[in-house]
């Protein structure tokens, strides 16, 4: 079977330059136009604020925008993640950077049209919007209508949510696009040769402790560069959001953890339960720590050890191809069809590995939306720990897979439930490879992974949950400074982190990236979140695979139409408001690091 | 004769620590406290549905209002020049600058308390107006009301211009903050040593050329190694002004020309006029740049030649008396009041030029309302250069000297008209200085002052206002990357300089920081406005002879309550709309290159 290891997306366009982007665009602009041109007509009502009784003539119009809507919204999605992914492909491309802005505007203007309707549908009474909610053309959406309505106290006038959506193009979102720029561009010479930062964050996990320290070095020194834009990056954004908050407050106060909580669908008193059964149980990622430091014999862990890689006895390298192999048997051992589809992936040129010169950093999933097909980006390198990468992101693609015959509007699900999916499929590898290991060293390098998720999740994670809340705190009091930046990253850390380390990153702040996305304060939480779920997931896969192998397809097709709380109640029947089900949870994740604890140090 | 080279602002206050400050800021944090009590019932009154038709009561409140501001304006007026003027002369002074930052925040409460009343004026229906305009406390806001209802199409609700102010400053704001902090920021190595850019700058006038090279290739290294950073502001600020813009153009289109003229109270037309003839005889500063070439010993002029200072060997020195009576006797013979007026200010206290370690540096002219006494700043080392710098002050402070029984606001003129009496005296100076010159260097120096300033105002600002222009189509249709900034850039520079130089400044968008400033877009062409405005009122003077000096008085008196268009009608009878103005202007230009010229052959 021959794997592609790079990007074949012809299926959409044949090139940035291909002609149909720009007819696409032109289609995009005109239909957008029509479209908000009928929504005019929602608007007045909601300035009127006389709302009419349901009728057939309301009825259809709403048919109109709605099937508009429906058909426009699949042409934006793909010509964005087109966008992305050519600009992700070659950061120095103008052309993919200028359609990518493009297609953000258009994805922007669409949503602009469509919001009065929304608007609408969340001020009209129940009586109308029980008529409206039996219609087929919006059965999709009465997931987002719902919880529209359950925000209308926060909803502003019709005229300023545009003006706002209007402005957060060159405000809001041109911030996360300048930081994705320098994703993209910065450069640092590493004994004498020039690394991109795709490079050097692989090379933060080298078991070479002296090169993982240098990678971290030549990191700070590239942010370092950027300071002063990255600190205006973070004081923008979380003031933007500060303003825009203290504007849907005038009924009833819009906390900024109320807008995080709602967009993962838990409840602020899942997210209380959860952080503060992570806070009484940190000490578990301190003992993984801790552990690590014994193994790797070193005196004290430091921040540059954080993602260390063990030294491999016979320093094996997997081939890419490998690398979907084991991913696929480990799949197929809990469900045949997840494996052929990890192999399925990669035979189709919907996973981009290789590496080149101008690659962005990191990795992802994505999707084109019509026909539904998933993406992943990643930089390849055959590391051991690529190969978890690797099936992190295939767990999401599955998820994407999974949910191809739902429609958009009801697939879109919260990130909460899609690191779920992630991590589920990285404990899938886990646990095959654990039940397959025939020495001492594999399952250490197995219990290794546990380790470092430990210390990733419950003490990284919430210091980067604790660094946004002071970010949100402190930002009312003036500008924050890169150096003040600084000084509150430390803070976070040390309660977090305890003596565990020996040091902090204190420009973690700028050399993460997940502070400065636009669309989404609070990128932290929801990793701890799916990180839990996923153990106490997995534990349900062990114990019950056979029913447990539909229930999970079931699970993942409701998450975009279900809050996290009725999700684990109808499939898990437990109540996550409660503090009891973390620490089950957490209970999982210290058995783990318990048996690491026991591995002998060679 | 008793010349007085420091100010005495005794009269105000003793000093910095003087009781009566402390005293005057709490009484007026009451009294603004008290005005925005009563204007807070016109921001009830500011929707369109709910605009009162004119009766007694809303004529005492108005009456009441502007009671209050003509009571308070010239109070804090005072007090901040005072405590301006203490940080001019010793710029380290803690308590004057914590005064300034007071000082400013009253200032901006009172413009925030005063601003509904504004909006509430521009909204109001014109028979509201008319009898308004039969009140007598309006009569010295009328200039201000009638232009303001002007742009009343522009306005948006209320709601929404709150909420573009507020959004503006973590987005429009933020950047423009951002290039500030950068170029605070940055360094750039000259022989050697490392200075930060406002050092860096003055080396561009170095009388060595290899130190301004340096200077100038240094500015554009920091800043093309922040390109991507620049790029992403001037977009940003042009991409928020387009879609402001947008949303003000409901009823009436807003061109961003409309936008770029209202503040100078000049009209389209006017601009189209005076940019369509300065480009048919753009040559004239390239008849100014060859003269330099020439004396330079020059094969090729590049862009660090453009500052250049004079080649002069020795210069002619002046004492500060010698200025001042020098400067008296230039200004005496076109109208002696004038020239008493400038001993009167020497004899005063009114000039501060005294060389001193602790104070700033450049030149202004300022003014305390209470009473009405203009206020010189610059040191004086004894050069010509210094003579004309203090002319040209001494020309502001007698503008401000004849409307000094006039209304506070009606002296406020727009960037415009303000250097019309400065280019004015300074050039009663210049011609004296010429025509009496002892010697080929003091001739040039002189020469060298005016074909600098041709070919600054005729292709250096054309060049920028032509870039910003290409800059805001081009932006409307996505983003600008820099490889199209620099092109853009290049093209300006190419259609205003031609040959004349031998390159041209390919990162002059980044380096240069008025096309980040976040207050005001094409910040560029009123330089040239003012420039060639005062002399085409200069002009006017050996062609109307004894009549001119009331006629200029008149128009000086009107600069602050009528658009420019309609002071030079009325008092001069020429149309500023027409390209005739322009030309006399910029014959005047050309007769000062020719003289330069002459200069040359000798």
């Amino acid at each position: 079977m021959a794997y592609q290891q790079n990007w074949d997306n012809r299926d959409f366009y044949l090139g940035i330059t291909d002609p149909k982007v720009e007819l696409d665009i032109a289609q995009l602009k005109q239909k957008i136009t029509t479209l908000s041109d009928e929504a005019k007509y929602f608007e007045n009502i909601v300035k009127a604020a006389v709302y009419p009784d349901w009728n057939e003539n309301i009825g259809a119009i709403l048919g109109r925008v709605f099937n508009a809507h429906k058909m426009l919204s699949p042409i934006a999605g793909n010509l964005r993640t087109y966008a992305e992914s050519a600009a992700d492909l070659d950061g120095s491309s103008a052309e993919a950077q200028k359609y990518l802005d493009i297609a953000q505007q258009l994805e922007s203007n669409l949503e602009q049209a469509f919001a009065p309707i929304m608007g609408f549908v969340a001020r009209v009474d129940d009586k109308f919007a029980a008529q409206l909610f039996g219609q087929d053309y919006c059965h999709a959406y009465l997931f987002k209508m719902k919880q529209k309505r359950a925000f209308a106290q926060h909803l502003l006038p019709i005229a300023e949510e545009k003006l706002l959506q209007a402005l957060s193009q060159n405000g809001l979102h041109a911030w996360y696009n300048m930081n994705q720029g320098f994703w993209r561009s910065l450069k640092v010479n590493v004994n004498g040769k020039t690394q991109n930062l795709a490079a050097l964050y692989n090379m933060v996990s080298e078991p070479n402790r002296p090169t993982r320290q240098k990678a971290y070095e030549a990191i700070q020194t590239a942010w370092q560069s950027v300071k002063e834009p990255q600190a205006a990056v973070l004081n923008a954004i979380t003031s933007w959001r500060i303003e825009e908050n203290n504007r849907r407050s005038t009924v009833q106060n819009l906390h900024y953890l109320d807008v995080a909580a709602r967009n993962n669908s838990i409840s602020r008193l899942t997210l209380e339960a959860m952080m503060s059964a992570v806070y009484q149980r940190r000490d578990i990622g301190h003992r993984a720590i801790g552990a690590m430091q014994k193994h790797l014999a070193i005196t004290k862990m430091m921040p540059w050890d954080l993602q260390a890689r063990l030294l491999d006895v016979d320093a094996k390298r997997y081939e890419f191809a490998e690398a979907i192999d084991i991913i696929a048997a480990c799949f197929a051992e809990f469900d045949p069809e997840m494996g052929a589809f990890a192999q399925m992936m990669a035979t189709r040129g919907w996973i981009q590995a290789e590496m080149n010169e101008n690659s962005a950093a990191g990795g992802y999933c994505d999707q084109f939306i019509a026909p539904r097909q998933p993406r992943i980006f990643m930089n390849y390198d055959g590391s051991p720990s690529n190969i978890m990468i690797l099936a992190h992101e295939l767990g999401h693609a599955w998820h994407y897979w999974v949910m191809r015959d739902i429609d958009p509007a009801e697939a879109d699900y919260p990130h909460s439930l899609a690191e779920t999916a992630s991590l589920f499929a990285e404990n899938l590898v886990k646990q095959h490879l654990l039940k397959t290991a025939n020495d001492e060293q594999q399952v250490l390098r197995i219990l290794w992974e546990d380790a470092l998720n430990a210390a990733g999740y419950l003490n990284e994670m919430a210091s980067r949950y604790e660094f946004e809340k002071q970010l949100n705190e402190q930002r009312i009091d003036g500008y924050m400074a890169a150096d003040k930046l600084c000084d509150i990253m430390q803070n976070c850390a040390v309660k977090w982190f305890g003596d565990s380390l020996g040091g902090y990153d204190e420009y973690k702040w700028t050399t993460v990236g997940h502070f400065s996305i636009a669309d989404t304060s609070f990128y932290n939480f929801p990793y701890i979140f799916g990180y839990l779920i996923s153990l106490i997931l997995s534990e349900q896969a062990r114990q019950n695979p056979t029913k447990f192998v539909i229930d999970y397809k079931l699970l993942l097709q409701d998450t975009g139409r279900m809050s996290a709380e009725d999700l684990v109640q109808k499939y898990l029947h437990e109540n996550i408001e409660d503090q009891s089900f973390w620490h089950k949870a957490l209970d999982l994740a210290e058995t783990s690091i318990a048996h690491f604890e026991n591995l002998a140090v060679k | 004769m008793a010349y007085l080279q420091n100010w005495d602002n005794k009269i105000h206050y003793s000093d910095i620590e003087d009781a009566k400050i402390a005293a005057d800021v709490e009484l007026l944090n009451k009294d603004v406290a008290l005005l925005a009590d009563d204007t807070a019932v016109f921001t009830a009154h500011l929707d369109a549905d709910n605009l009162p038709e004119w009766d007694a009561e809303i004529a005492i409140k108005l009456a009441e209002v502007f009671a209050k501001i003509d009571l308070i304006s010239p109070r804090i007026h005072n007090l901040s020049v005072y405590v301006q003027s203490v940080a001019t002369i010793d710029s380290g002074n803690v308590a004057a600058k914590k005064l300034i930052s007071v000082t400013q925040n009253i200032g901006a409460a009172i413009g925030q308390a005063f601003a509904p009343v504004m909006v509430f004026l521009t909204r109001v229906s014109d028979g509201f107006i008319d009898e308004l305009y039969k009140t007598e406390f309006i009569e010295p806001f009328k200039f201000k009301i009638d232009y303001g209802r002007k742009y009343k199409d522009q306005l948006l609700s209320v709601e929404q211009e709150n909420l573009l102010t507020a959004m503006a400053q973590n987005g429009l704001q933020t950047w423009g903050n951002l290039y500030n902090e950068l170029s605070a920021s940055l360094t750039a190595e000259v022989n050697g040593q490392t200075y930060g850019l406002a050092k860096i700058y003055n080396m561009q006038s170095d009388t060595d050329r290899s130190i301004r090279e340096q200077a100038w290739r240094g500015t554009q290294q920091a800043w093309s190694g922040r390109a991507e950073t620049a790029a992403a502001i001037v977009n940003s600020i042009n991409g928020w002004r387009i879609e402001e813009r947008k949303k003000r153009s409901v009823i009436t289109e807003y061109h961003y020309l409309d936008e770029a003229v209202r503040d100078s109270h000049v009209s389209r037309k006017t601009l189209d006029a005076m940019m369509s003839v300065t480009y048919k005889r753009r040559d004239i500063g390239h008849r100014a740049l060859a003269g330099i070439q020439k004396h330079l010993k020059l094969d090729q002029l590049k862009p660090w030649d453009l500052s250049a200072p004079a080649p002069v060997s020795k210069a002619a020195t002046y004492t500060y008396d010698e200025a001042i009576d020098l400067i008296a006797k230039c200004f005496s013979a076109f109208n002696p009041e004038m020239g008493a007026f400038v001993v009167m200010m020497a004899e005063k206290g009114w000039i501060d030029a005294e060389p001193t370690d602790t104070r700033r540096t450049g030149a202004y002219c300022t003014g305390f309302s209470e009473p009405r006494e203009p206020r010189v700043f610059m040191t004086f080392e004894g050069t010509m250069t210094n003579v004309t710098t203090l002319a040209h002050e001494l020309g502001h402070a007698w503008h401000n000297w004849v409307m000094r029984d006039m209304h506070d606001s009606q002296t406020q003129y727009p960037m415009t008209l303000a250097e019309t009496a400065s280019i004015f005296a300074e050039n009663l100076v210049r011609d004296y200085l010429f025509s009496h010159a002892k010697d080929d260097d003091a001739r040039l120096l002189i020469g060298w002052n005016d074909a600098e300033m041709a070919t600054a105002m005729l292709n250096n600002i054309p060049a920028r206002f032509d870039f910003e222009r290409e800059l805001v189509e081009a932006r409307q249709t996505g983003f600008v990357p820099e490889p199209q900034l620099v092109e853009l850039m290049q093209s300006a520079w190419g259609k205003w300089y031609g040959d004349s130089l031998s390159e041209y400044d390919p990162y002059f968008w980044a380096t240069k920081l008025h096309f980040s400033i976040s207050g005001m877009g094409f910040y560029n062409y009123p330089y040239l406005f003012g420039y060639l405005f005062s002399l085409g009122v200069y002009q006017q003077k050996d062609e109307l002879g004894n009549r001119f000096n009331d006629l200029y008085t008149g128009l000086l008196r009107d600069t602050g309550s009528m658009t420019a268009e309609q002071v030079v009608m009325k008092h001069l009878q020429k149309d500023i709309e027409g390209e005739a103005f322009w030309d006399n202007s910029l014959d005047m230009v050309e007769a000062a290159i020719n003289q330069f010229e002459a200069l040359d052959s000798k």
